[in-house]
């Protein structure tokens, strides 16, 4: 993986303020000095995040550059003033992800080989970026277990990073990928599973995705019993794709049904 | 410090870690010996261990030379010294 110091930074600070967002807080990006109480401003946060009574300043930090110019913080002061202090070392945790384009062209050439006869190929390739779309996932999404080098369908399934059809399908796919890895597949890999990989993959690997047991909970959270659920999930999250909202419907009713993929 | 002491040591690496843990332990007590402590013998809990040094850190108090450590973005020791606990906890 190349990493272009710049824009990797840039990234960590996208995957953190997603990860604030999604769990309901308001976030200031890079915060103006001039507005910034005094235990604040010396310390440059990058992002405020505010939810009701919990304010946090965040920093976060990489070794290339403007190492440790910070001065140490005065958390009494930070404290009284209801605030308190993340940082964040993000570094490594940037260093696996590949941008939703890389992912993408990924897939394209994964879908390439399929078409020309080298099934296990694709299938191999495709499931590079099964595991890159899991681990970006965990970090966002699950920071406290982002360290895990490892990011499988059962880990990020019961990290609530997947649904019930997401984590038997990719379940589903991680069989046939350790068999293509370690044996000769008895029947040739169809195109029309590195497609469905790719498809949903695609979707995962977008900035404002959000899984849908992580939208149903927020659903849930702030559900009215008179508001229909989808028409909540739609309001919270209306970036998300209409695939997604359903999901996480579906999740919020306990349903469970087989209605997006269909290997087994 | 003349009285015995308990030794924490953590290794916050990046990427891999660079040395075992159980090799970090003998240089950075001889290191100690003389300037914080007068005998090894001093050492009675050494507990050690290491770490990648990614993630959050929700930051409640302190010091000024962790704060630089973690600041920098760099892999460092963490090394605590302090005096040794009248009771050893043993789990079963």
């Amino acid at each position: 993986v190349t990493v272009v110091p710049g824009p990797s930074e840039a990234r960590a600070l996208d995957l953190v303020v997603g990860s604030y967002q999604v769990r309901g807080y308001d976030v200031t990006v890079e915060p103006r000095a001039s507005g910034l109480p005094d235990f604040l401003r010396d310390l440059q946060p990058d992002l405020l995040a505010v939810r009701g009574d919990d304010r946090v300043a965040v920093i976060i930090r990489k070794g290339e550059r403007n190492s440790g110019l910070r001065p140490v913080p005065d958390m009494d002061a930070l404290h009284g003033g209801g605030w308190r202090l993340e940082l964040v070392l993000a570094d490594d945790l940037v260093l696996p992800s590949a941008p939703p384009e890389a992912i993408a062209a990924r897939l394209a050439e994964a879908s390439q080989f399929a078409e020309t006869g080298h099934g296990a190929a694709a299938l191999l390739l495709a499931w590079t970026a099964v595991e890159e779309v899991l681990r970006e996932l965990t970090f966002r999404f699950a920071p406290d277990a982002a360290s895990r080098r490892v990011s499988t369908p059962d880990s990020a399934y019961s990290l609530g990073l997947l649904s019930e059809d997401q984590h038997r399908f990719l379940a589903g796919v991680q069989r046939f990928r350790n068999q293509a890895a370690h044996t000769v597949l008895p029947a040739p890999i169809p195109l029309q599973l590195i497609l469905q990989i790719a498809g949903l993959v695609n979707r995962m690997a977008k900035p404002f995705y959000v899984p849908p047991p992580i939208m149903a909970d927020r659903a849930l959270a702030e559900l009215d019993q008179r508001q229909d659920p989808l028409e909540q999930v739609r309001r919270l999250f209306p970036k998300s794709s209409p695939e997604d909202q359903l999901e996480a419907e579906e999740y919020i009713r306990s349903l469970g049904t087989d209605d997006g993929y269909d290997i087994s | 410090v003349a009285d015995d002491v308990e030794v924490t040591l953590v290794h916050f690496y990046r990427g891999e870690p660079a040395l075992d843990t159980d090799n970090m332990i003998k240089p950075i007590l001889d290191a100690m010996k003389g300037t914080v402590f007068t005998d090894d013998r001093q050492v009675v809990d050494v507990h050690a261990g290491a770490r990648n040094s990614n993630g959050t850190y929700d930051i409640d108090q302190v010091s000024d030379v962790l704060w630089t450590a973690l600041d920098a973005a760099e892999p460092f020791v963490y090394v605590r010294v302090r005096p040794l606990p009248e009771q050893l906890e043993v789990l079963p």
